[in-house]
């Protein structure tokens, strides 16, 4: 995918150079490290930048993938993002209504999200893995999951 | 105390059960597709936070060696390796299982298992004190020529190629300096938020970017049955015949010496070790023709290659500070979390962690057969699982894993942001191993260099370079980047080799 690398190189570059400036102003042998990683990105940026340049030149000509992949592919994608999506809103959620509520409200909406058609299997799964959770870590480890509600 | 004095120390109640479980937990993390070793050591490290330093990495290493092993059970009865170092694995074993014959795959991908394992088990005992007597010898040019040739190498083989791979581990890097500069007091690249001030933590970053990320991948296709029945039929036997060792005990020798020398080159996981192992046997056999229609030399050859691995990696995890694959780059943060300096003074004053955790890595590579062969047909029908089930399993656990470390939300959203930065890594072939190795490698590069700059009374470069070991360092480097190529070339799947149905081992 070397249009995909020209884009991340190229960003990868572009935002070096504030980050350059801003090691610059740390004091003494504090900059030294960031600058010393800062000038290896770049260095692999450019060289990832070249071989996608040259990678690209190569590869024009060669057909374009099918719109049958293609659309494949984009539903693939929407259904890992979608389920990020769920996932950040559970984790959002936990803070009003505590941990346990939100779990089980994120095993709903990901159910749902990936069309599981094994639903048995899955609340029988799910139901043992959040038992599994409270008998280990609230109870086992003392992890305070309730103070979830608390936030940062 | 002498090394043989710890023994029974690795034998206590308390370690026991930490091996069972580990060995357990890993044989199912193994089974099934989509999971892997360094996912089930992260998801696992929150549970080590309260244990004794002993029974914690004893848990974590039983679920290193027998997740490697847990590969097979799925490779052989589905033709999916539970992780791609089962891979070769799954050609030969599959073709056993279609011809009726699973337990024959099953019981010599046990048996050589349990001797790879076992045989780098023992090498970690014999070899990791000398190495460790050399560690003692470096100096901050050392340690950070170590740091970066350890990255280097890393990052060179975790990604498709090289450049990607460096880019990710400089990335790493240049993530690990965020945070209050501990010797100036400066905020570094913090932005104004506070949270940042105490630096990226790696156990929420490495369970984002190994755990979360893989769950991502999950979802693509959640309805994907790996098979509906297993073909096995008629009764199983588990132990091998006399005509069966005599078949194989010349390949379990020569892979588990392969594995062993390969997990110890950083950076070569266990399905290179695999690979090599299993061309190596094809290649010296006297029936080539019998490879890919079901060999049980092929199996033993893949099977000793991989497990061999496990413990050849963690030599210089342990001697140097270097993880030699992903998985130990985890176990790497199970020691700096336990208070374990991984390096030059680890086996003289941690000897009462170390040699009881050695003894009982060993212990564990035995138990891991016991347990596979009374758990192998329970677990099998595990392996049937959709792998949109196991979706709310990887989620639940990151969240509750990195949750746990410091009770705080804001692990969460770090653990959050490198999943999907994990996610967006492995889909444009950027390894997110390497991007964890640079964070974890480089407060000890930063601290080397930093050193050297103060000691160095002229050019850095010239005070670096002009170590013994430091200059070896660089050298063993270069030659390790050359020696992976090629490792890398011969290790090169045949036509019609199976895709792994989980990660891989980098």
């Amino acid at each position: 995918m070397p249009r995909f690398d020209v884009v991340v190189a190229a960003l990868v570059l572009l935002g070096s150079v504030p980050a350059w400036v801003a090691a610059g102003r740390f004091p003494g042998t504090a900059s030294l490290f960031p600058r010393f990683s800062l000038v290896l990105l770049i260095g692999a940026a450019a060289s990832v930048l070249l071989r996608a340049v040259l990678a690209g030149g190569r590869a024009r000509g060669h057909p374009p993938p099918a719109p049958d992949a293609r659309q494949a592919n984009r539903r693939r994608l929407g259904r890992a993002l979608a389920s990020f999506g769920v996932v950040c809103g559970a984790v959002e959620a936990a803070r009003g209504v505590g941990f346990f509520p939100a779990a089980v409200a994120l095993a709903m909406a990901l159910a749902w999200v990936l069309r599981i058609e094994a639903r048995r299997q899955y609340a029988a799964l799910v139901t043992g893995l959040l038992v599994l959770v409270w008998v280990v870590f609230v109870l086992g480890l003392g992890v305070p999951l309730a103070g979830w509600r608390q936030g940062i | 105390m002498t090394t043989m004095e710890y023994l029974p120390v690795a034998l206590g109640p308390a370690n026991l059960l930490a091996i069972l479980t580990g060995v357990a937990v890993g044989l199912v993390v193994g089974l099934l597709p989509g999971l892997t070793a360094n996912l089930g050591v992260a998801l696992l490290l929150p549970l080590t936070y309260r244990l004794d330093p002993v029974p914690a990495l004893l848990l974590l290493t039983s679920l290193y060696t027998a997740a490697i092993y847990g590969g097979t059970f799925s490779a052989v009865l589905l033709k999916t390796p539970g992780t791609s170092a089962s891979a070769p694995t799954a050609i030969e074993g599959f073709a056993l299982t279609e011809r009726g014959e699973p337990d024959a795959a099953l019981r010599i991908a046990t048996l050589a298992s349990v001797i790879g394992g076992a045989a780098s088990g023992l090498a970690l005992l014999v070899l990791s004190p000398p190495l460790a007597r050399l560690a003692l010898k470096f100096g901050p040019a050392e340690s950070f020529m170590l740091a970066l040739s350890g990255l280097t190498v890393l990052a060179a083989l975790a990604a498709d190629d090289w450049p990607k791979g460096l880019l990710a581990g400089a990335a790493g890097l240049l993530l690990s300096t965020v945070g209050l500069d501990l010797e100036s007091g400066t905020p570094r690249f913090t932005f104004g938020v506070q949270a940042l001030q105490g630096g990226i933590g790696f156990v929420p970053a490495v369970i984002g970017l190994f755990s979360i990320s893989q769950a991502l991948v999950l979802c693509e296709e959640p309805n994907r049955a790996v098979q509906t029945a297993s073909r096995a039929a008629g009764a199983w036997r588990w132990v091998p015949s006399p005509r069966e060792i005599r078949l194989v005990a010349p390949t379990l020798v020569r892979s588990s010496v392969i594995g062993i020398l390969v997990g110890i080159v950083p950076g070569a996981g266990a399905d290179i070790g695999a690979w090599v192992s299993y061309n190596e046997a094809r290649r010296t056999a006297r029936d080539p023709g019998a490879f890919g229609r079901g060999s049980l030399v092929g199996i033993a050859a893949a099977e000793a290659g991989n497990n061999a691995v496990t413990g050849g990696s963690l030599v210089p995890l342990l001697t140097l500070g270097i993880p030699g694959s992903a998985t130990a780059a985890v176990l790497l943060g199970a020691l700096v979390l336990h208070g374990l300096v991984p390096g030059p003074t680890l086996f003289r004053e941690q000897a009462a962690v170390v040699y009881p955790v050695l003894w009982g890595f060993l212990v564990a590579n035995l138990a891991m057969g016991l347990v596979g062969l009374l758990l192998g047909r329970a677990l099998v029908p595990m392996a049937r699982l959709p792998r949109g089930a196991l979706v709310p399993v990887v989620f639940v656990l990151g969240l509750v894993g990195s949750y746990a470390l410091s009770g705080s939300v804001w692990d969460v959203y770090v653990m959050l942001a490198f999943g999907l930065l994990g996610y967006g890594m492995q889909k444009t072939g950027f390894h997110p191993a390497a991007l964890a190795v640079g964070l974890i490698l480089g407060p000890l590069a930063e601290t080397g260099l930093r050193q050297s700059v103060t000691l160095a009374r002229g050019s850095v470069l010239v005070y670096i370079l002009e170590r013994p070991i430091a200059l070896t360092l660089a050298l063993v480097a270069a030659a390790s980047l050359a020696s992976a190529a090629r490792l890398k070339r011969r290790s090169a799947a045949p036509p019609g080799a199976p895709a792994s149905g989980g990660g891989r081992e980098a």
